[in-house]
């Protein structure tokens, strides 16, 4: 069973709403080149924009929907977030190992390092900052916490070399 | 016109374009995302205030570099388009001319969520001019910063200069490989074309507009 809620389309004024949020279609090339430039010109500062633009965005949309959503457990909020997740094309993430005090979160098939692998092949270091982001969010979401304490790190990804991409989300 | 551009936003809408069983979106030979315009916004305004509060004469660097993204946004993501068999049977039975390639794009591009474009002008192989409203970055700019000094549609700006160099010069209509050396070719001719927002919501106007046109007239 999916927990998705489909996107309002305004067809007049090309708009895409999910949670009062706007949605909007880019593709693989675009995405992993813009992480890239920005990587490029920012350096080590360059993860921490990624990640808290991924978590500003993602909870936005999601406090949105789960005001919209049909009310439930934090767990179900976070499977809603996980199967939206994927409804938009990020990959297949279990959310399972994810709690009140944060935890693990394993994504198979992420957009980002499928993009950048097949961009530019492997790179040094974990590269899915949004996913990183998304999950810190979701956990904020799903147990209205402060999103000053929660925060996510990519601690293996595919396209550094690795089985699949990992995240430990810490809640402070 | 042939194009008619309500049947392909409704139709493209239509396709329920949502993640598989990977999670993935894979369409017009490309991996989509139907991702957040606020994540867009963000990093691309905030690596632009980065590095202008730090070094303002790099302004039109950190512009370039986003605008440059915006190209390879274009040359992909409408080149695939262009080259699908979505394309194939959506909108190459309206098409009647090299311009409805143009007024094609545009119609799809309509289906994205960017706002809605609409043609003011088009004067074959040299000049575009495109109106946007509800640009989402133009939009999501005034959401949380002050009004703007200059535009700030860089995504909207770099692909309609984009869309008029893979018509007109690199012919898309005749299907070449989107290879990283064509980019490069299509996009360093001196007779290129390149884009300008003449108007833009963010810094106070009613709507965005584009005038696209070659480097070296």
């Amino acid at each position: 069973m999916s927990f998705h809620l489909a996107p309002q389309a305004d067809l007049e004024r090309g708009i895409t709403t999910l949670g009062g949020r706007r949605l909007v279609f880019h593709c693989h090339h675009y995405n992993v080149f813009l992480q890239r430039t920005i990587e490029d010109a920012l350096q080590e500062r360059a993860p921490r924009l990624l990640v808290a633009a991924g978590m500003e965005a993602s909870r936005s949309m999601l406090q949105g929907r789960e005001g919209e959503a049909q009310s439930g457990s934090a767990a179900d909020a976070l499977r809603r977030a996980a199967d939206t997740f994927a409804a938009q094309g990020f990959g297949r993430v279990d959310v399972r190992q994810l709690g009140e005090g944060g935890g693990r979160a394993t994504l198979d098939h992420s957009h980002y390092a499928v993009g950048w692998v097949s961009r530019w092949g492997k790179r040094a270091a974990p590269g899915c900052f949004f996913a990183a982001g998304f999950l810190a969010g979701a956990v904020a979401v799903a147990y209205r916490l402060a999103p000053e304490r929660v925060t996510s790190r990519e601690i293996e990804c595919v396209a550094a070399g690795d089985e699949r991409c990992s995240f430990r989300v810490e809640v402070w | 016109m042939a194009i008619d551009e309500r049947v392909i936003v409704e139709t493209v809408t239509g396709m329920g374009l949502a993640g598989n069983e990977e999670g993935l979106i894979p369409a017009f030979g490309l991996y989509l995302t139907n991702h957040y315009a606020d994540f867009y916004n963000r990093i691309s305004f905030g690596v632009l205030g980065a590095l202008v509060r730090e070094n303002p004469e790099l302004t039109e660097d950190a512009v370039a570099l986003l605008t440059e993204a915006a190209h390879v946004c274009a040359f992909h993501t409408f080149g695939g388009i262009m080259s699908s068999v979505e394309w194939d049977a959506l909108v190459q039975p309206m098409i009647e001319s090299r311009e409805d390639w143009v007024l094609g794009m545009m119609a799809v591009v309509n289906a994205f969520g960017w706002g809605r474009f609409r043609v003011a002008e088009l004067l074959p192989g040299e000049r575009l001019v495109v109106e946007l409203r509800d640009s989402y970055e133009s939009s999501g700019y005034l959401e949380s910063y002050p009004q703007a000094d200059g535009p700030r549609c860089f995504l909207a700006n770099g692909g309609m200069a984009g869309l008029m160099n893979l018509v007109y010069q690199g012919d898309i209509t005749r299907r070449p490989t989107l290879t990283e050396e064509l980019y490069r070719e299509v996009f360093s001719d001196p007779r290129s074309f390149r884009s300008h927002e003449r108007l833009c919501a963010a810094k106070g106007d009613s709507h965005c507009e584009f005038v696209v046109e070659r480097m070296q007239g």
